[in-house]
C-alpha cells in the first residue's frame, strides 16, 4: 500500500512550532550574562567575586601561596549544598599542588570535626559558611570564608 | 590583550588547522566531492584531534614547553605537507547550483555562528567545564606541558575526573603553551569554534545523507534552537566535551552512512578518523563506538566483507586501550560513579528499570531544554517506519535509539545515593550528544516526505 507523503505545509508548521518555542525558553538565556576582560581568572573570578570580590581568584592563589609549604588544607563547609562543594573545589582547583580536603559537615558538628584534626599536620582550615568553633582564632577571608591558619612546626 | 597575545593565539590555532587540513586531504585524497566549508570543519575536528594526541604522545619523551611545541609543529607541518601534495592532484570541485532558499539558510546559519561567538564572551566556563576537563589543561601546562603524576594520585581532586580523556584538556593546553599562561577566556574560544565546525559539518553529511542541500541547510539552521545548547551544562560554549563529541559522533555515523550509500572508499577512511576520535574525547565515546559498530553491521550485512569493514575500528579501539593501559600505569582509582556489574548487581538494579525510564521519558519531554525536538525525532522514526525504510534510515534511527538505551542502562549500576540526582544531572548531556545525529534523521525525512509528489498531484 502506498502511504501518502506527510504534506510540505504540515512539515513547515512543526518546524516553526519547535522554533517559536525554543526561542520562548532559549531567549533570556541568550540575553544573559555580561562582557568581562579577557583575563587569566576569567571564569573563577565570576564564581568566587560574592565571596572575595575583585581578582577573587589572584587573591586566592596568593593567600594559599602564604601558607605553611608542603601540608593539605582543609575546608569545612555545610553538608548537602552543592554551592559550598563547588567553592570547596574551586579552592581545591586553585591550591594545585597542595592536597586540599573538602569536608561536609552540619554547622553543630563543625567543632567537633575541628577537634579530630591535627593542627601539626595541616597548614589550615578554612570555614566556608560554616561559624569556626569560637576557641579556635580565625581570619575573615571573605564573605561566610573563615581561615584559621596552623602554626607551622 | 596584547599583540603578542593575538599572534600566539593565531600561531597555535594555525598550527591545528594545518595538521587538521593536513590530514582531511590526506583522508580525502584524490576525490573532489568536498566542499571547502566540509574539508575545514573536518579540518577542525582531526587538528585538534591529532594536536591532542600528540602532544600526550610527545609528552612521554620530551617535556618543556619549546620542545613539545616543536614536536608538534614539526609534525603539523609534515602532515600538512603531505596532504597538501594530495590535495594538489585533486580536479577542481565543480560548484552545484545554490536557490535563494540555500543561500538564506546559509546567512541564518552563519548569523548563528556570530552569536554563539558573542555569547561566549558574555559567560564563563560551567561546573564540569572548568572542573573536569579546564583543570587538567591547566595542570598539565603548569607542569611543562606533560600531566603530572601526582595528579592521578591527589585524593583530593578525585571529584575531577582523572580517568577521564584528554582531547578537550591537551587542545586547551596548546593555546596555553603558546600564550604562556594559563587563560580561563582564552580556553573557552575553542567551543564556538567547534560549533561553526559542527553546524558546516551538519549540513555538509546531511546533504551527503539526505541527497538534498536543502536539507543540509535546514539542519544547520535547526541546530541553534535547540534550547539545551545555550542552557548550564549543556552550553555549547561552557568547555565541556559533549558537543564537540556529538560532532564527532555525527561525522562517523554519517561517513559511514555515505561510504555504504556511495561506496567511497574516501568517506570509508573519514569514518575511520571520526571513529578513533570518540574514545580519545570522552568515556560515552565507547558507547558511541559500538554502536557505531552495530550501524556498520545494518549497513553492510550481506552486502560487503564485514572484516573490512569491523577492522575499520581498530584505530578507536588502539587509541582506548592505550588510554587504559595509561590509567592503570598511573594507578588511577576506578571511577566511583558506578558498582562494578555482576549478576547480583544486575539482579539488585531491576527495580531501577521502571524510574530510569520514567525519568528519561520526562527529561527528553522537557520543553526548556528540548522544546519538541525529540518528538520531531520521534515523528520522523515513525514517518520512516511507516514507508519501510531502508537499511540508512534504520541505521540513523538505530544510532539515535541504541546510545539512549545503552545509557540508560548504565544508570541501573549507579553508586550515587540517588539516582534520581544521576539521571537528571547527566542524561541532558548525554542526549545532547546525540542532537546532530537526529537533526540529520529529522531533516533528511521530512524534507523528503515533503517534496515526495502526493497521489493525484
Amino acid at each position: 500500500m502506498i502511504r501518502p507523503p506527510v504534506p510540505a505545509v504540515l512539515v513547515g508548521i512543526a518546524l516553526c512550532v519547535f522554533v517559536a518555542i525554543s526561542v520562548r525558553s532559549m531567549w533570556p538565556r541568550i540575553c544573559d550574562g555580561q562582557f568581562s576582560a579577557p583575563t587569566p581568572y576569567h571564569s573563577t573570578d565570576r564564581y568566587l567575586e560574592s565571596v572575595l570580590g575583585q581578582d577573587a581568584s589572584a587573591k586566592l592563589v596568593a593567600g594559599l601561596a602564604k601558607l605553611p609549604p608542603g601540608k593539605p588544607i582543609i575546608i569545612l563547609s555545610p553538608a548537602v549544598n552543592a554551592q559550598s562543594a563547588f567553592i570547596s573545589a574551586l579552592v581545591c582547583y586553585l591550591g594545585w599542588p597542595r592536597e586540599i580536603q573538602g569536608i561536609s559537615v552540619d554547622a553543630a558538628d563543625a567543632s567537633s570535626e575541628v577537634a579530630k584534626i591535627d593542627p601539626h599536620a595541616i597548614a589550615a582550615i578554612m570555614f566556608y559558611n560554616i561559624p569556626p568553633p569560637v576557641w579556635l582564632p580565625t581570619v575573615e577571608a571573605g564573605r561566610g570564608l573563615h581561615i584559621a591558619v596552623m602554626e607551622a612546626k | 590583550m596584547t599583540f603578542g597575545d593575538a599572534i600566539n593565539l593565531g600561531l597555535a590555532l594555525a598550527v591545528v588547522f594545518a595538521a587538521g587540513i593536513g590530514i582531511t586531504d590526506l583522508l580525502i585524497g584524490r576525490n573532489s566531492g568536498y566542499s571547502k566549508l566540509e574539508r575545514w570543519s573536518l579540518a577542525w575536528l582531526f587538528g585538534t584531534g591529532a594536536v591532542s594526541l600528540m602532544l600526550w604522545l610527545a609528552g612521554f619523551v620530551v617535556s618543556g614547553d619549546v620542545r613539545l611545541r616543536i614536536v608538534v609543529v614539526l609534525a603539523s607541518s609534515t602532515v600538512a605537507y603531505l596532504g597538501g601534495k594530495t590535495a594538489r592532484q585533486r580536479t577542481p570541485q565543480i560548484r552545484g547550483t545554490r536557490t535563494i532558499i540555500d543561500r538564506t539558510l546559509f546567512a541564518i546559519v552563519l548569523c548563528e555562528i556570530v552569536a554563539v561567538f558573542v555569547m561566549s564572551s558574555r559567560h564563563g566556563l560551567g561546573w564540569d567545564g572548568l572542573l573536569n576537563w579546564e583543570i587538567k589543561a591547566r595542570y598539565v601546562f603548569l607542569n611543562g606541558g606533560v600531566m603530572p603524576a601526582a595528579y592521578f594520585g591527589s585524593v583530593s581532586r578525585a571529584f575531577s575526573h582523572p580517568e577521564y580523556p584528554l582531547f578537550i584538556p591537551l587542545t586547551e593546553t596548546w593555546l596555553y603553551l603558546w600564550l604562556g599562561e594559563a587563560n580561563q577566556f582564552w580556553a573557552m574560544t575553542l567551543f564556538p569554534v567547534f560549533y561553526a565546525a559542527g553546524a558546516f559539518l551538519l549540513a555538509a553529511i546531511t546533504t551527503r545523507v539526505s541527497g538534498s542541500q536543502r536539507a543540509g541547510g535546514l539542519a544547520a539552521a535547526l541546530l541553534f534552537f535547540v534550547p539545551y545548547l545555550h542552557t548550564g551544562g549543556g552550553r555549547v560554549i561552557s568547555g565541556y566535551a559533549d558537543f564537540p563529541l556529538s560532532i564527532c559522533y555525527l561525522a562517523t555515523v554519517g561517513y559511514l552512512a555515505s561510504a555504504a550509500r556511495d561506496n567511497s572508499a574516501a568517506a570509508f577512511r573519514l569514518f575511520v578518523a571520526s571513529t578513533a576520535l570518540l574514545p580519545w574525547m570522552k568515556r560515552e565515546g565507547l558507547i558511541l563506538c559500538v554502536t557505531a559498530a552495530a550501524c556498520a553491521v545494518i549497513l553492510f550485512w550481506r552486502r560487503r566483507p564485514m572484516r573490512q569493514w569491523l577492522f575499520g575500528f581498530a584505530p578507536a579501539l588502539v587509541i582506548a586501550a592505550a588510554w587504559r593501559l595509561y590509567l592503570y600505569t598511573m594507578h588511577v582509582r576506578p571511577p566511583l560513579d558506578f558498582v562494578s556489574i555482576s549478576f547480583t548487581s544486575i539482579a539488585a538494579s531491576s527495580n531501577r528499570i521502571g524510574p530510569i525510564a520514567a525519568m528519561t521519558f520526562r527529561e527528553l519531554a522537557s520543553v526548556s531544554h528540548w522544546s519538541v525536538f525529540w518528538l520531531l525525532v520521534l515523528a520522523a522514526l515513525l514517518i520512516s517506519a511507516c514507508r519501510k525504510p531502508d537499511r540508512q534510515t534504520v541505521a540513523l534511527g538505530f544510532a539515535i535509539v541504541a546510545p539512549l538505551v545503552l545509557y540508560c542502562s548504565t544508570y541501573l549500576f549507579s553508586a550515587w545515593p540517588s539516582i534520581a540526582a544521576h539521571v537528571t544531572g547527566s542524561m541532558p548531556r548525554l542526549a545532547l550528544q546525540l542532537v546532530p545525529v537526529a537533526w540529520c534523521l529529522v531533516a533528511g525525512i521530512l524534507t523528503r516526505e515533503s517534496q515526495q509528489p502526493g497521489p493525484g498531484r
